[in-house]
């Protein structure tokens, strides 16, 4: 029995790209397939404030109300718990390994990773992100 | 089989019309992440369920406001009876006729009493200022010699009396209109003059159109959504359109509407004139807030109805209800029911007493029913037969859930029946249900845990010159028939409160025998001797009660009786009213069973 080859295989998630960006190609609204699907969720998440989707009041992680907290240890312990948790909450598709955050006093922002597992796709992926003050 | 992915256009939740979104575009090959909360499709998806739900609701809000019996905005409930040639009811001033003693002075035959003329006075904590809104003019004889008194009767209006002014510009449409600034005003004291010219205001229930013509002087009130009035003038064809330039004035009383009823003092205050004063008083009447929303949408269908015409008994009421603000309830009936055809009957319960001063059914009669009567028909108004429940509860309480004290819950309760007087009984053929008050109590608090409610009647008669006012009553309701119920230890069924024959200065009361007999008998030091065994009647199974020979001194003797159910039935032209004064209710702790065994019973008055 022939084994079928990957690049045949359908893609498991399939989400529009946010940023809406044109596919030089067909222009049409470009696409994220698979990790980068569930990357763009991440972020979606994390940068999601509560009260922002309508009658949802809880969904996102607030993680912008910490940043105006002091830039100590209490204040970056709390922003892994948040993002431990909206993660855990929201998105099914994702097992959290590790949240390293650095404070990166000089722009006044912090860098955050997320390194998980992709559940479906058995893979292991991370997303970065910065948050400053003012974006 | 495939499940069904068409999209429902039901639903207006907003949860719901996610999810239909969600389940509709799953079967779509371009994207497959919409249900994931992260996701950006799941943005777009709020997006759009939140869009609908919007546009769901708004229509939803939009189909309610545009009919009149699920309309909750004024503006709106106020625009629908509008198509239905109806006017709400504006706030009315109380109204109290005064007589004048006017001496004559020097030099003048005649002395006019202006309108506008101010009349103060004071009821409780309150002053208020009552005018006249029309001139009032006394002829003397030339005979008569200076000081020489004569009386002039008034009616003077309560209220602030306003006075705008409009200029007309050359901007003016067909049907200006002209707003009036305040709200409380009472319309009909509305006096309007164009360049002097006394304008007459065109309503549904005066002329309508019929007779305006393009040099009418006529003008048009619309309530406004801010709750004030508007002045509307013709457009040449249907009234006179006023010209650019002429002034419009427009005098009103802006009114304290039912606060000044039952004033019963003036003070004349009328510049130059000292010596008038007041020699007689008809106590402040009908004055009434702007007409409530419920009001509106239960009186413009009626009012359509009746086409401004007194036709059916049902045509009576709505007129009356509309053009008397001072009415709780309101029943007709035609004469033909009680055996005197060409009349019909008006029985009306004003708010707050039991009956109307004969003053005020004369004005009614006067100046609201024969505008709107068929010609050949008499219109006579009666007293209601009012009934009073006396309430006596037994309220158990489990003292485990109390969180406040026994006496609250008695206090609640007490309150609660007078609340049920105005919403649930108080009105004709509005029954009273003991199940529903039981009901009522439990649910004051989470401690009650039973309430055993059980009720009396009481009819009260007027003792006036040895004549009672009615001589035969009927409780409307079956009797609790006991045998030889005078001689039993616990009373009789009906029993009257004592009064005083006249030229005794002992006390007396009725009480029946069992035998369908009222007794009268004397009570000495609680010793009872019977007077007159056969002094009325009484038939337990209808409840009628006929009194004849005694002669009572002036005053109100009450009859209690208690009846065989403690449903009561309303019926005809009697009223149920629930006697707070006389009703009570006793909280027990349920655990008491002492308690429970002496009060907790079911007969007995």
């Amino acid at each position: 029995m022939a084994v079928q080859p990957n690049f045949q295989r359908k893609n498991v998630y399939k989400d529009f790209d946010l940023s809406l960006t044109r596919n030089p190609l067909t222009n049409d609204i470009g696409t994220k397939t698979d990790a980068a699907a569930i990357n763009q969720s991440v972020k979606n998440i994390i940068l999601t404030n509560f009260y922002e989707r309508p009658f949802q009041p809880n969904f996102g992680s607030n993680i912008s109300g910490l940043l105006f907290e002091p830039a100590d240890a209490i204040t970056i312990a709390d922003m892994r718990q948040v993002i431990y948790t909206c993660l855990a909450n929201y998105e099914p598709r994702v097992q959290v390994k590790a949240v390293v955050i650095r404070d990166l006093i000089e722009q006044n922002s912090y860098h955050i990773e997320i390194q998980y597992d992709l559940k479906d796709v058995e893979k292991e992926d991370s997303t970065s992100l910065v948050l400053e003050r003012l974006r | 089989m495939a499940s069904d992915t068409r999209p429902v256009i039901a639903n207006l939740d907003f949860n719901d019309i996610k999810k239909d979104i969600i389940r509709h575009f799953q079967s779509r090959s371009e994207f497959q992440d919409y249900n994931f909360e992260g996701s950006s499709l799941n943005l777009l998806v709020d997006i759009l369920a939140y869009n609908t739900h919007y546009n769901a609701l708004s229509a939803n809000f939009l189909v309610n406001e545009m009919f009149l019996d699920s309309a909750l905005l004024r503006k709106n409930v106020v625009s629908i009876a509008q198509a239905l040639n109806y006017t709400p009811r504006s706030a009315r001033a109380s109204k109290a006729k005064l007589t004048l003693s006017i001496p004559k002075l020097s030099g003048s035959n005649f002395y006019t009493l202006p309108a506008g003329s101010l009349f103060s006075s004071a009821s409780g904590n309150l002053s208020f200022n009552f005018y006249t809104i029309e001139d009032y003019t006394i002829q003397y004889d030339n005979i008569d010699p200076v000081g020489t008194t004569k009386t002039l009767e008034i009616d003077v209006y309560e209220g602030t009396e306003v006075t705008q002014r409009f200029i007309v510009s050359q901007a003016a449409n067909d049907f200006q209109r002209y707003e009036l600034l305040n709200q409380n005003i009472d319309t009909s004291t509305l006096v309007v003059t164009v360049n002097g010219l006394k304008y007459q205001l065109v309503s549904e229930e005066t002329q309508g159109i019929n007779d305006v013509t393009k040099d009418s002087g006529v003008y048009f009130v619309d309530e406004s959504r801010e709750l004030t009035y508007y002045l509307k003038f013709g457009n040449g064809v249907i009234g006179k359109k006023p010209s650019a330039g002429d002034e419009i004035l427009a005098t009103y009383l802006v009114t304290s509407g039912p606060e000044a009823n039952g004033v019963q003092t003036f003070t004349p205050n009328i510049t130059g004139r000292g010596d008038i004063t007041i020699s007689a008083t008809v106590t402040s009447n009908g004055g009434a807030n702007i007409e409530t929303i419920n009001e509106i949408k239960d009186n413009a269908p009626n009012y359509f109805q009746t086409q401004y015409r007194a036709v059916t008994a049902k045509d009576y009421e709505a007129i009356l209800k509309r053009n008397f603000a001072d009415i709780q309830a309101v029943h007709a009936y035609g004469g033909e029911e009680v055996g005197k055809p060409g009349k019909v009957f008006f029985s009306i319960k004003p708010k707050n007493r039991d009956k109307l001063t004969p003053q005020e059914k004369l004005a009614i009669s006067r100046d609201i029913l024969t505008k709107f009567n068929l010609v050949t028909i008499t219109p006579e108004i009666t007293d209601p037969d009012i009934i009073k429940v006396i309430v006596k509860t037994i309220i158990q309480y489990d003292p485990a859930k109390l969180t406040t004290t026994p006496e609250v819950l008695v206090a609640r309760a007490i309150a609660l029946f007078n609340t049920l007087n105005t919403t649930y009984v108080g009105d004709f053929l509005e029954s009273f249900r003991v199940s529903k008050i039981s009901q009522e109590i439990i649910n004051l608090d989470q401690a009650i845990v039973s309430a055993n409610t059980r009720t009396n009647l009481r009819i009260d008669v007027n003792a006036l010159n040895q004549v009672l006012d009615k001589p035969s009553f009927t409780f409307g309701n079956r009797l609790h028939e006991v045998i030889y119920a005078g001689e039993a230890s616990f009373g009789a069924v009906c029993e009257s409160t004592e009064f005083q024959r006249v030229g005794r200065q002992t006390f007396s009361k009725f009480r029946d025998d069992g035998r369908g007999n009222m007794q009268l008998v004397d009570v000495i030091q609680g010793e009872v001797t019977i007077v007159n065994p056969e002094a009325g009647t009484i038939d337990y199974a209808t409840g009628d009660v006929a009194i004849s020979d005694f002669d009572p001194a002036d005053g109100d003797i009450g009859f209690i009786a208690y009846p065989e159910s403690f449903d009561i039935n309303a019926s005809g032209n009697s009223i149920l009213q629930i006697s707070v004064g006389d009703s009570s209710a006793r909280a027990i702790d349920k655990n008491d069973l002492i308690s429970l065994n002496s009060f907790n019973v079911s007969r007995g008055k």
